[in-house]
């Protein structure tokens, strides 16, 4: 009990003036009138209800033994009543604010208690779901490359075909060869056989990678469809054209004579059209270009 | 005594208004409740102190679960009776005079 947490009475009559919007001088008569009738009514044992602060009432205390403090003589404390106030649930968390977020903590602590937290479930849902969906497209990728093979409403000897055709061409999955097998499906297949539609974000290396199985082939690419480019940029090229593939003698693993020539003449044209755009790169494939041409 | 009687009663011995004395005793019990949650104590003249308590966190019993918990820190807001109320109340049942308070 120290003093210095107290307020006195005439600030706290000035702070209630002030939240009730009278004078000073009326909320002092008030707390003085407030507190004789309140116990006046205690003193005929009633008890004061106040809404969302606490219930003043009495208790009766019956006569008990009890001893004189001072000289330790034994006394009789005769039956007497007492006053108690009783703080309701508003007040305990206004005063208690400062503790609020503390909790009961068990004294042997529940190793079981993340059943009953919901959040564990929906994670672990969550996570089995991942796993059934990654699975599920692992599978599809697997089941999109045996169509590939065997296609549905072709006979199995065409596809045996087909598959041998593609065996001499490893460095290429699902490339051009494999297109020409069943040509008349769909605009898109017979768009893959002659060319290919460039999508955003596609890039002639990506392309060449793609289509012709070495992505050092692009220039060829390039110089294939160079008359269709009005750019004149090898590294801009706009999403929605068809660009064709130039059908190679041989293939980019073990090209042709003709090939490599073809090869030469679009490095070639690539570094011409680097050096009218000023770009540096021009001279990596003048020096390369020069390099096959001597050999 | 309801707060409603308590509010009437107030008024007519101070001869104000019913609004205005339901007004005064929201003000007064809001700003002892607003004292008290920044940790301050009030005396009201005749009645009694309110101030706040601070228990340390203790092991305590649930009666509900039977078994025994870590309470934690806490503040309650405990009521002082003023001396002269608690002579008032004292001997309500018996008039006895001499009875030792």
């Amino acid at each position: 009990m120290s003093d210095d947490n107290k307020i006195a009475l005439h600030s706290f009559a000035a702070l209630v003036a002030k939240r009730a919007k009278v004078s000073s001088v009326e909320a002092d008569a008030y707390i003085h009138q407030f507190a004789k009738t309140i116990s006046e009514e205690l003193e005929t044992g009633g008890e004061i209800p106040l809404y969302h602060f606490g219930r003043f009432h009495t208790t009766h205390v019956d006569e008990q033994a009890g001893h004189d403090p001072n000289s330790g003589a034994p006394l009789t404390i005769p039956e007497h009543s007492r006053v108690h106030f009783r703080p309701y649930t508003a007040l305990r968390f206004a005063v208690n604010a400062p503790f609020r977020q503390l909790r009961i903590r068990e004294l042997t602590p529940d190793k079981t208690g993340w059943r009953t937290r919901t959040g564990a479930w929906i994670l672990l849902v969550l996570l089995v779901l991942l796993l059934i969906v990654l699975g599920i497209r692992a599978k599809s990728g697997i089941s999109t490359q045996d169509e590939s093979v065997v296609l549905p409403g072709m006979s199995s000897d065409k596809a045996v075909v087909a598959h041998t055709e593609q065996t001499p061409d490893t460095g290429a999955p699902a490339t051009v060869p494999a297109a020409p097998v069943e040509p008349e499906t769909t605009p898109t297949a017979i768009a893959a056989a002659t060319g290919v539609i460039v999508s955003p974000g596609d890039t002639l290396w990506a392309i060449a990678a793609t289509r012709l199985g070495d992505p050092y082939w692009w220039p060829v690419i390039y110089a294939e469809n160079r008359p269709e480019l009005s750019r004149r940029n090898p590294d801009l090229i706009d999403s929605g054209i068809t660009l064709r593939i130039p059908a190679l003698a041989g293939s980019v693993n073990s090209p042709n004579v003709a090939d490599l020539r073809l090869k030469t003449n679009a490095y070639q044209m690539v570094a011409e059209d680097y050096r009218k755009l000023g770009n540096p790169r021009a001279a990596e494939y003048e020096k390369v270009t020069a390099r096959w041409s001597k050999e | 005594m309801y707060q409603s009687e308590l509010i009437e009663k107030v008024a007519k011995e101070l001869g104000i208004s019913n609004a205005l004395s339901q007004r005064l005793l929201k003000a007064t019990l809001r700003e002892i409740r607003d004292l008290l949650r920044v940790g301050h104590a009030v005396t009201i003249p005749h009645l009694g102190t309110f101030d706040t308590a601070t228990y340390k966190e203790h092991r305590g019993y649930r009666p509900a679960s039977h078994d025994f918990a870590i309470f934690p820190k806490r503040r309650v807001p405990v009521f002082r009776t003023g001396t002269l109320l608690r002579e008032e109340v004292y001997d309500i049942e018996s008039d006895e005079a001499g009875a030792p308070t």
